[in-house]
């Protein structure tokens, strides 16, 4: 064997995202919740920076938001819907160095990230599910290093406090609650945040400014429930069950070639879809001819040559033919292969699209009566 | 600890071992066999590999890219590619003298499912193009020949100067325990002792049972075509004809997304399908 057996005990994600991964049954007082009041928030994030780079939500423009490091001044925006990017750009960076090479003693690794742990506040359960649904397919048959390293380096704190607007469907995706994938997850119930703590790193977290933090009361639980049935009640209806099926009942609906005739494969989509990771690898030689690095950058299975082969051979030669591959894996051909679909409804690429695409129309209009 | 601990080099799919070039034989138009072997090659280390697996191999400097392992597990070293200069890492790869140094990784993907085809009846049916599939599962089926019924091979060429496999086929079509029809779709050199026409015209030629044989096809989308309907009208079941697809490839390891074929990845649950399978999925017959 070229590639030497994946280590059998190889990290596996769930409730613990920060690297100390400490069986539950062993800790005396395991997963629960506690309450942070509002006006304590800024007082926590700033005892957080002692565990890592605090990254948050900022504004940048006119509803438009970036995961950018939390300073001294400036308070992350908490009622930020989605950011531009996803926090996928922390765990596959746009280009990443897989390995460097000389013509004289051939390849060697590239770096793995050592650097600092990344905590990510904010991220709504949408986006958690995201992180989730990437792990499925980078800690696969061959897991991969440099994911795993940033990965594992990542901690999360969950944040569900805005209203959805227009372009959210989580809810028809089944990725508007998160029950893992963090270390800390917040809640607004009013007055106070319900924080919600997922490894025991996210308890460090807590523990660092235990002064900060209540016990649930009755009154919290109710509130947390009364929010639940609020937040029930603000998703419009975009529905999903049985899509696979649909789907595969309306392959030839004329609906793709319209939309066809609407794109440009741009593949802004795919840019700030949380979930897209198909990826190209180009080898960039040195001024010295014979040394360079080998890279991976981000690619998009709507650029036309994505799939070709020598001899011009391409598989989906027509811009149809790769819209309705981009649509079929996200959700048809992932949910087959991993039993979820590979969209998280975060309503990024109906933002995103220059052409004025927006996936929960394609959706309603394939379940209309005349595909 | 820090995390990166966690990871040892040697285990990193992106990673090429270096290989040295043993050998490099022309053999016709722009096809090649690259001989290979590892640097840190533990012995017998290419009997672990399954006929049907494709490795990626670096031109350093150039790229990367798929490539079938032509030899058969059976024969330990040394690591043998039939490489046809398409493109940049193919011509470069093609024009590398003896020593030079490569990059290697894998064996990926699925290979011919062997545990299953010991005991049957095997066809192979191929064309210059996945003549490399063809190669590493007939010598493994010819070294373990004890292990299956009656072997039979097609080899379809698109004009008698240009059999990629031919010094194979001289091995070949001498052998008793082999059935070899070669044949030319081309009507040059009359004095062509083979066959001529389609690979299909000869399969009901052959004494071949189908409830008791599996058929491997080798070649294009449209050989797997022609010659699948050919097999099923004959009353071949689609679970016992194996294809294997090309894709464009650019990890193996089943997360670049580039050989995505409907939910498979071409480089983990293939490149091998059966023809049933194949015709299941999108974009492929
Ligand atoms: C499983 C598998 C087994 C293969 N076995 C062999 C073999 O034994 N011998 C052989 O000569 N070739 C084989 N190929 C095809 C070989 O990988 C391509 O010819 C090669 O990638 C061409 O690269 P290039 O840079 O020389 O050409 P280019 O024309 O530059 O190729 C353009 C790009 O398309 C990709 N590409 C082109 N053609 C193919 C193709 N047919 N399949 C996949 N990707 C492609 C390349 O990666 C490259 O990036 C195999 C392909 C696959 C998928
Ligand atoms: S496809 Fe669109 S809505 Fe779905 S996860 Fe990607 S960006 Fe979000
Ligand atoms: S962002 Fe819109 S126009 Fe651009 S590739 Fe995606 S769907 Fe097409
Ligand atoms: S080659 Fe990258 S997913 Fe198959």
């Amino acid at each position: 064997m070229l590639v030497k057996r994946p280590p059998t005990d190889r990290p596996v994600f769930g409730q613990t995202t920060g690297g100390e991964h400490i069986n539950p049954s062993l800790q005396p007082d395991r997963a629960v919740s506690r309450i942070l009041r509002k006006k304590d928030m800024d007082a926590f994030l700033e005892s957080v920076k002692a565990f890592g780079s605090l990254y948050g939500p900022r504004q940048v423009g006119p509803n438009q938001y970036q995961l950018m490091p939390v300073g001294d001044v400036a308070p992350v925006s908490a009622e930020c819907r989605r950011t531009i990017l996803p926090p996928k750009k922390f765990l596959i960076p746009a280009r990443d160095d897989l390995c460097h090479f000389s013509a004289d003693t051939g390849y060697r690794a590239a770096e793995v990230y050592t650097g600092e742990r990344v905590i990510l506040f904010g991220l709504h359960a949408c986006d958690i599910h995201a992180l989730v649904t990437l792990d499925l397919v980078f800690n696969g048959k061959y897991p991969d290093p440099r994911y795993l390293a940033r990965r594992q380096a990542l901690a999360v704190i969950g944040f569900s406090g805005t209203a959805p607007d227009g372009n959210c469907f989580c809810h028809a995706m089944g990725t508007s609650h998160a029950d893992r994938g963090f270390d800390l997850f917040l809640t607004d119930i009013g007055d106070e945040y319900l924080v919600r703590i997922g490894s025991s790193l996210g308890d460090d977290m807590m523990r660092a400014r235990v002064d900060l933090f209540g016990q649930v009361e009755r009154e919290h639980i109710d509130a947390y429930k009364e929010r639940s049935d609020r937040r029930q009640t603000q998703f419009d209806d975009t529905v999903v069950e049985d899509l696979p099926q649909i789907l595969e009942l309306e392959h030839d609906s004329p609906i793709w070639r319209e939309l066809s005739e609407r794109c440009f494969g741009c593949g802004a989509c795919a840019a700030v879809c949380p979930t897209c990771y198909c990826y190209d690898v180009v080898d960039l030689v040195g001024t010295d001819g014979i040394t360079g690095r080998r890279v991976r950058q981000w690619d998009c299975c709507l650029f036309q040559n994505f799939a070709e082969m020598s001899g011009g051979f391409n598989p989906r030669p027509n811009r149809t033919d790769r819209i309705k591959h981009r649509y079929y894996h996200k959700q048809v051909h992932f949910v087959e292969r991993f039993g979820r679909p590979s969209c998280v409804g975060c309503g990024r690429c109906v933002e995103a699209c220059p052409a004025e695409i927006s996936l929960k129309d394609v959706i309603a209009a394939i379940r209309g009566r005349s595909g | 600890m820090t995390v990166s601990e966690t990871f040892h080099p040697s285990m990193d799919p992106h990673l090429p071992r270096a290989a040295r070039v043993l050998g490099n034989v022309p053999l016709v138009e722009t096809y090649h066999l690259l001989q290979l072997s590892l640097e840190d090659e533990a012995p017998h280390e290419w009997v672990m590999h399954r006929p049907g697996q494709f490795v990626m191999a670096s031109a350093i400097g150039v790229g990367e890219a798929p490539f079938t392992i032509a030899s058969s597990p059976t024969r330990s070293r040394p690591l043998e590619l039939v490489v046809h200069a398409v493109g940049p890492v193919t011509q470069a790869l093609c024009a590398s003298k003896e020593n030079t140094l490569v990059g290697l990784r894998g064996p990926f993907g699925n290979g011919y499912p062997v545990e299953t085809l010991v005991g049957a009846d095997l066809l192979v049916l191929t064309q210059n193009p996945g003549s490399s599939f063809a190669r590493s599962l007939l010598w493994y089926a010819l070294d373990r020949r004890q292990s299956f019924g009656t072997l039979s091979l097609i080899y379809e060429t698109p004009d008698p100067s240009r059999v990629v496999l031919a010094r194979d086929l001289s091995a070949w079509v001498v052998r008793r325990d082999l059935t070899t029809v070669v044949t030319t779709l081309g009507n040059s050199a009359p004095d062509w002792p083979y066959s001529r026409g389609a690979a299909a015209d000869h399969l009901r030629k052959l004494d071949i049972v189908p409830k008791n044989t599996y058929v491997a096809l080798c070649g294009t989308a449209a050989f797997y075509r022609e010659n699948g309907h050919a097999l099923v009208a004959m009353g071949f079941s689609r679970g016992r004809i194996l294809i294997a697809l090309a894709r464009r490839m650019r990890c193996g390891t089943g997360v670049c997304g580039h050989c995505k074929v409907g939910s498979k990845n071409v480089c983990l649950d293939g490149p091998v399908f059966t023809y049933w399978d194949a015709s299941n999925l999108p974009e492929v017959m």
